[in-house]
């Protein structure tokens, strides 16, 4: 079959319409797919995708919103459970004073007295953060020392050290230091450091 | 030649010839083409509808979102008090960790010293890494809060007992004793069990002779133990 310009010329006019109609059509069906049909098929995609992701967070919302009630008790419990160590266990400063010192010295001074150990002076030494959990909290608690100078017995030493363990079962004793005294042997002077967890007070922003 | 043979001319112009098939190529040219139209045509359509029907979808999955939005920012705003409340609560389980009760432990140490022995000081001391000190701005940056933070989790503890002891021809019989009886039971909750005393002894100025027919004669040594305690751990 010969296919020189000369040939196609001399196609009869019903066949050189069919074939323009033809390449005319092949092209409009070309233009279809690249203009119309490729760019819907590529938002659709896109849109699947979203509708996937959509899913994904309904379901997870609806799985997370049926814990709510759980999560809620378990919140409670762990807001007793926190506010019962807040209030038991850390120290707070005296509300007049505004003073840890004070804060320590009024819940000792009750003990030593039923013990008959004599405390002579309180001193507060700079807090050290608490070490830090996995997810790092808002309100972070730091150990606060404060140190006890009295005098007594061993005994009452010893005595006023358990039942301090014993009522405050965050108080720690971080420090003790026993002097005997040439003078009084029975009556020894003594430095005694517990420490109470308390609040993490900062600065407001911006200050130095 | 013969005369029978017949002669057969073409007489058709070349254009003029058509297939001998029943289709014609100028019908089927134009179909195909067509075709190649309306087949994507098609297509499109479809894919417009199934585009029409995701998007449907899509609405609906965030109706449904909008919906439940008020429901979990409340599961969320409870999720992070809980997250909260649980760190609260473990730093103070690392802090309770940390505690060795000592009262009752250092109340048996009378019972161990005898009439011969007395203590001059008793040391309890912690060693305390302090990173921390003075008030001042919370840092915003998690790694800047943890570079205020003790890195170790444990601290030692020290126990160091000094005091004098009477002793016969330089055998510190009584010290001994002394360092038997701390090995005792009551003082496993207090002493690190594997950790050997450290003992100096320095010879007082006040030796004094034994009396009449009690042997050599006596002297008096100030010693120092020094205990490694169990540590305090914050974990």
């Amino acid at each position: 079959m010969n296919l020189s310009v000369e040939s196609i010329k001399n196609l009869p006019k019903p066949l050189m319409a069919s074939i323009a109609v033809t390449i005319l059509s092949i092209l409009g069906g070309g233009a279809v797919i690249f203009f119309l049909i490729l760019p819907l098929h590529v938002s659709k995609g896109a849109v699947y995708s979203e509708v996937n992701e959509l899913e994904k967070t309904l379901a997870t919302m609806k799985s997370d919103i049926k814990k709510l009630d759980e999560l809620t008790k378990t919140g409670e419990q762990l807001t007793e459970e926190r506010d019962a160590w807040v209030k038991t266990g850390t120290l707070k400063p005296e509300a007049l004073s505004n003073s840890m010192r004070m804060g320590a010295k009024a819940l000792m001074m009750p003990i030593a007295q039923k013990v008959d150990f004599k405390i002579d002076n309180v001193k507060e030494s700079p807090t050290i953060l608490l070490r830090l959990p996995a997810t790092v909290p808002e309100e972070l608690y730091a150990r606060q020392p404060i140190e006890f100078v009295g005098q007594g017995s061993f005994e009452q030493i010893t005595r006023f050290i358990q039942e301090t363990e014993e009522k405050y079962p965050l108080t720690i004793l971080s420090g003790l230091v026993i002097l005997s005294q040439q003078q009084t042997p029975a009556c020894h002077k003594v430095v005694i450091t517990f420490e109470w967890p308390v609040k993490q007070e900062w600065l407001p922003a911006g200050q130095k | 030649m013969s005369h029978n043979q017949s002669l057969h001319f073409n007489f058709l112009l070349e254009e003029e010839r058509v297939s001998s098939s029943p289709l014609r190529m100028k019908f089927i040219l134009p179909v195909l083409g067509v075709l190649c139209l309306l087949a994507p045509l098609a297509l499109w359509i479809q894919e417009a509808a199934s585009l029409s029907a995701v998007a449907s979808k899509k609405a609906v999955f965030e109706a449904g979102i909008a919906n439940l939005k008020a429901h979990h920012e409340v599961f969320l705003k409870k999720s992070a008090e809980v997250k909260e409340l649980t760190a609260e609560l473990q730093q103070f389980a690392f802090y309770r960790a940390s505690k060795n009760v000592v009262g009752e432990t250092l109340a048996h140490l009378t019972n161990c010293v005898s009439s011969r022995i007395q203590l001059t000081k008793v040391e309890l001391l912690t060693q305390t890494s302090a990173p921390f000190s003075g008030p001042q701005v919370r840092p915003k940056l998690a790694l800047d809060l943890v570079k205020l933070c003790p890195t170790n989790q444990m601290e030692s503890v020290t126990l160091r007992l000094s005091g004098r002891a009477v002793q016969a021809g330089g055998n510190p019989v009584e010290v001994n004793r002394f360092l038997q009886a701390l090995q005792g039971k009551a003082f496993a909750s207090l002493l690190d069990p594997s950790s050997k005393p450290k003992i100096t002894f320095r010879d007082e100025a006040a030796a004094f002779s034994s009396r009449p027919g009690e042997g050599s004669p006596q002297e008096v040594v100030a010693f120092e133990i020094v205990y490694e305690c169990l540590p305090r751990r914050f974990q």
